[in-house]
């Protein structure tokens, strides 16, 4: 709509917005709407590039090898981004995730409990710990980057000292592990099944958590005060907003997804390792929630973009194996393709936003 | 828009609000001593007074962000204590800080309604009506005559004079009781500046909330307010309505070195020859 | 002390040559006083007297690389026990995550606190070269184990006990090319490149597939140290290069995802040869359902139990007692003599109660 502004000339001048001419231009007004554009775009560029390289990229096996790593580091990633909306961090995440199925294991295997029973056990000790980080970060104003390196080495030394560092062998009960994780999906069944499907658990309770945080995040009044903290804590106080109860709550979101990302790896691969999540992981879904538009000074944020994320972080590391990236150099190539995706993410989104309404 | 066109207060008009005896520290730093102020129905206060003064500090008391030292509020004749500004504001003490309070981060209609948010049941869920908030929004906008490019737009887009309206909407909007503006004109050029200056006037017009305003300009003091309160450090030292004093004697005051004895000898002046509130029992 | 290794040994060969090395051990220990009583030695007969090495509080320092990885699990049990029979105290430490730094700040530290012997993860081939000389000027005895600096290094360390890791790496990779056809492509990978515990293995095999004139051609992957991403990176490999005739893991991790890799995807069964390190349970289970080919068994029991006593003995004779050089063996497991590996043993880890 153009504003018009009469003039002592009398013919009047257009300011304020200019109308989309061109088919492209509304295409860009389409794009501009969602921030998760430009995320997608550097997806879509990953897949295009790898698929050419490799033939056996889009193979049904390689996409489930890829989807799980995108929904282990997609549960984590989507954690973090409710937390670094609100302006917090949690660095515990890694150690959480090996804490929670580790514990859900011993209870298993020692009381003998049905995995069915343990297992939300494992999420209330992830749920636990989120209360710990968020009383330590609001009570005592510690910031949460220290308060969450420092229960990340707490919780790893716990974990590591239980069993002496010993991998435990999870126990498999159906249809549990069926449901989380296992992984059926044989050579010789057709991908449109029910072992097909399991082939993909991992990344589809993943897709679950993002939807759901999604309508948190966008339709309820925790996500409305969940932003508001992060974009401006002082005058969200003001205003009435409980943010201390809003921070602590999102640390137990993270926790309790934490320890689910967890589980469910358990699950998979039936065994719970003490070391299996660590500073390589939660680093990974920082970048990947980074990559898919959260800010990190707070304030916005998007689960669907962190899912995103995820997606390009684990098609470069299965992709760079692929390609052939020997074991001296691949690290190099994983960290110049995360920044170079970072400035692609950016210059995309510079582009949507010059066309915002 | 001057004074001539608004009945004066009537003086049956009730007292609305009294802050007695006001004090409050933080840390080292005595930010008010001993402060009274009283405010009646319908009435625009003007609190003026240097950096440092207080001026804040005693509004922040009243919306119920701090905690004061000592002291009673007495509000609509019985004592109360806010606890939090969710208290203040339940009870209809709506306050619009100097930072507006806006969340940068959200639409305009969202900001309207953070803390009283409207809601719709799906399948169960509790989930916020957006269209609901939104039509009120537009539509209450429209009402006061204050123009965005759309209530769907985030707030860190508009101007500054839209930021300032959009933020005393939110306040008028549920009908305060009092209402607490802290400077509300200044980072505003002339033409957004006279339109919110519009919206109190029109307010003092229907002489129904009751208004508290922070503010430098002492032109801005003689043409929308009723009454003036002039603090200096920590404590009220000059109370008069503006029709007993004028802008020369209030720069006067002021120029005169602020000094204690000073500020006591010109307010003394001014006492003498105004009409002050009957004390209420016990102040 | 080393003698009195080799003279069980000698005692071992006595009494069955064709039985395994660890079950004649296991044997001799039964006909000694109990498990923890192997360092008194058979051959002496000091562990049936009253007065035999007397309890000295000395206290250890052990500094190793990976302080939370569970290959160490049974070193530590190995140091306990060795600590239980001489009255000493050790202390675990070092970094996590191989950061050499770390390491050498615990090696100061334990300089510092006048400890009475150092022994360390040499990962690196010049960074402890101070700390260790440091440490010998004071009168501290430092043994190398686990990962030993190269050979022309000026490094003052008494000895080393362990695994010689490039021999190692080439012994497998000969072993491994005798099954590999002519003409194939392998995978090697290795979860944290430039390691000196790891890279020499790798260097190994690559030595080794030149010197038998380069019958087969390889690629070398970098599966992290993180489990899931080592399993999801070799199964990307794999689906990517179908034709793959070996997946050689280089450490723990990887090697059991390597096999892993194989019994999802059946590939030990249809002729991939699958090898590589160490004793996790799971690679264990794989060799006995025949999803990977062999692994191979460092002892890391004796790299904890030898050590301690070594320090002890040096401290206990002011100096003539001299550590002295442990290969604590080669020996490769595979699905013939899987079955005395399995089951729960404090000398594998995979349990702390003492054997019996």
């Amino acid at each position: 709509m153009a504003r018009m502004t009469a003039t002592s000339h009398g013919a009047p001048r257009k300011v304020g917005l200019r109308e989309a001419d061109t088919a492209l231009e509304r295409v860009l007004v389409l794009l501009s709407r969602y921030r998760e554009a430009s995320i997608a775009v550097v997806a879509l560029v990953l897949v295009v590039y790898f698929q050419l390289g490799n033939g056996a990229f889009l193979s049904s096996q390689e996409l489930s090898v890829v989807l799980r790593d995108t929904g282990r580091y997609g549960m984590i990633a989507v954690a973090e981004v409710m937390l670094m909306i609100t302006g917090e961090i949690d660095l515990s995440v890694g150690s959480t995730f090996s804490l929670a199925p580790y514990i859900m294991v011993l209870l298993s295997i020692s009381f003998g409990a049905p995995l069915a029973i343990s297992a939300p056990t494992g999420i209330l000790v992830g749920v636990m710990v989120g209360v710990i980080n968020g009383i330590i970060t609001v009570r005592f104003r510690v910031p949460s980057l220290i308060t969450t390196v420092g229960t990340f080495f707490l919780l790893q030394g716990v974990v590591v000292s239980i069993y002496n560092s010993q991998p435990i062998v999870a126990p498999v009960q159906e249809p549990f592990n069926e449901i989380f994780g296992e992984n059926l999906f044989g050579p010789a069944d057709p991908i449109w099944s029910w072992h097909g499907l399991t082939a993909f658990t991992p990344f589809l309770w993943t897709v679950l958590a993002v939807l759901v945080m999604q309508v948190v995040l966008n339709r309820t009044t925790f996500g409305l005060h969940t932003i508001a903290t992060g974009s401006n804590i002082i005058g969200a106080r003001e205003i009435g907003v409980r943010t201390d109860r809003i921070k602590v709550y999102n640390f137990m979101i993270a926790g309790g997804l934490a320890a689910a990302a967890g589980i469910v790896n358990t699950t998979q691969f039936a065994s719970a390792d003490p070391l299996a999540g660590g500073p390589f992981l939660t680093l990974q879904a920082i970048a990947a929630a980074v990559i898919g538009g959260t800010s990190l000074l707070g304030g916005s944020g998007t689960v669907i973009g962190a899912l995103l994320g995820a997606f390009v972080v684990a098609t470069l590391n299965n992709g760079l194996v692929m390609m052939g990236a020997q074991a001296t150099v691949s690290d190099i190539y994983l960290g110049a393709a995360i920044v170079l995706a970072m400035i692609l993410n950016v210059q995309v989104d510079r582009m949507r936003a010059r066309r915002r309404v | 828009m001057n004074q001539k066109d608004i009945p004066a207060i009537s003086p049956d008009a009730p007292v609305i609000l009294e802050m007695i005896g006001i004090s409050k520290t933080f840390g080292a730093v005595t930010a008010l001593v001993d402060a009274t102020i009283r405010l009646r129905k319908g009435e625009v206060l003007a609190l003026v007074g240097d950096n440092g003064a207080g001026k804040s500090t005693l509004i922040k008391i009243l919306s119920g962000f701090h905690h004061p030292d000592s002291g009673r509020i007495v509000y609509q004749g019985r004592e109360v204590r806010f606890g939090s500004p969710r208290d203040a504001r339940a009870q209809g003490i709506e306050t619009v800080y100097q930072d507006l309070a806006l969340i940068n981060d959200l639409s305009v209609y969202h900001n309207m309604f953070v803390g009283r948010e409207y809601h719709k049941r799906i399948l169960g869920l509790k989930l916020l009506d957006n269209k609901k908030m939104r039509d009120l929004a537009r539509t209450y906008l429209d009402t006061l005559g204050i123009e965005v490019p759309s209530v769907d737009s985030l707030v860190e887009l508009l101007s500054g004079g839209q930021r300032q309206s959009v933020a005393v909407a939110r306040s008028i909007y549920s009908s305060p009781t009092i209402l607490v503006l802290d400077e509300p004109l200044a980072a505003l050029g002339v033409r957004e500046g006279a339109h919110v200056l519009g919206l109190i006037q029109n307010l003092r017009r229907q002489r129904d909330v009751s208004i508290i305003l922070i503010v430098h300009n002492y032109n801005q003091v003689f043409e929308v307010c009723d009454r003036i309160n002039f603090l200096h450090s920590g404590e009220v030292v000059l109370d008069a309505s503006t029709s007993e004093t004028s802008e020369e004697e209030l720069i006067r005051i002021v120029k005169s070195g602020l000094g204690r004895q000073a500020i006591a000898a010109a307010a003394a002046e001014v006492a003498a020859r105004t009409t002050a509130y009957p004390d209420t029992p016990g102040s | 002390m080393d003698n009195d290794i080799q003279g069980e040994a000698e005692v071992a060969r006595h009494i069955s040559i064709d039985i395994s090395r660890r079950k004649a051990f296991s044997m001799v220990a039964k006909l000694g006083l109990g498990g923890a009583a192997w360092a008194g030695g058979l051959g002496t007969s000091l562990a049936a007297e009253a007065n035999g090495l007397p309890k000295k509080g000395y206290k250890f320092v052990f500094v190793n690389h990976v302080t939370s990885n569970e290959f160490f699990t049974p070193t530590i049990y190995g140091i306990q026990d060795a600590c239980a029979f001489f009255g000493c105290s050790y202390q675990w430490t070092g970094s996590q995550t191989s950061v050499v730094s770390e390491m050498v700040n615990a090696m100061q530290t334990a300089i510092a606190g006048k400890a009475d012997g150092i022994a360390v993860c040499l990962i690196d081939a010049t960074a402890f070269d101070a700390p260790t000389a440091k440490a010998i000027a004071a009168g501290i005895p430092v043994v190398a184990y686990n990962a030993d600096v190269p050979a022309k290094s000026p490094n003052k360390r008494l000895c080393y006990v362990g695994q010689p890791l490039y021999q190692s790496g080439y012994n497998i990779a000969t072993r491994w090319l005798k099954l590999v056809p002519k003409g194939g492509h392998v995978m090697l990978s290795i979860p944290s490149p430039g390691t000196l515990n790891l890279q020499p293995r790798l260097d190994g095999y690559i030595q080794a597939i030149k010197d038998a004139g380069n019958p087969v051609t390889y690629d070398v992957v970098n599966s992290s140290t993180e489990q899931p991403t080592e399993i999801s990176r070799i199964e990307s490999y794999y689906l990517s290069h179908k034709d793959v005739a070996g997946l050689f893991g280089t450490g723990g991790g990887d090697t059991y995802a390597c096999g892993f890799v194989s019994a999802k995807y059946g590939l030990a069964k249809k002729g991939v040869i699958v090898a590589g390190y160490d004793l996790y349970p799971q690679t264990l289970g794989y060799i006995h359902t025949g999803d990977m080919t062999f692994t191979t068994d460092q002892q890391p029991y004796l790299q904890g139990f030898v050590p301690l006593l070594q320090m002890y003995l040096y401290k206990l004779s002011g100096g003539a007692v001299a550590p002295a050089d442990t290969n604590t063996s080669l020996a490769y497991v595979t699905k013939d003599n899987v079955e005395l590996y399995l089951g729960k043993s404090r000398f594998e880890g995979s349990t702390s109660a003492e054997p019996t």
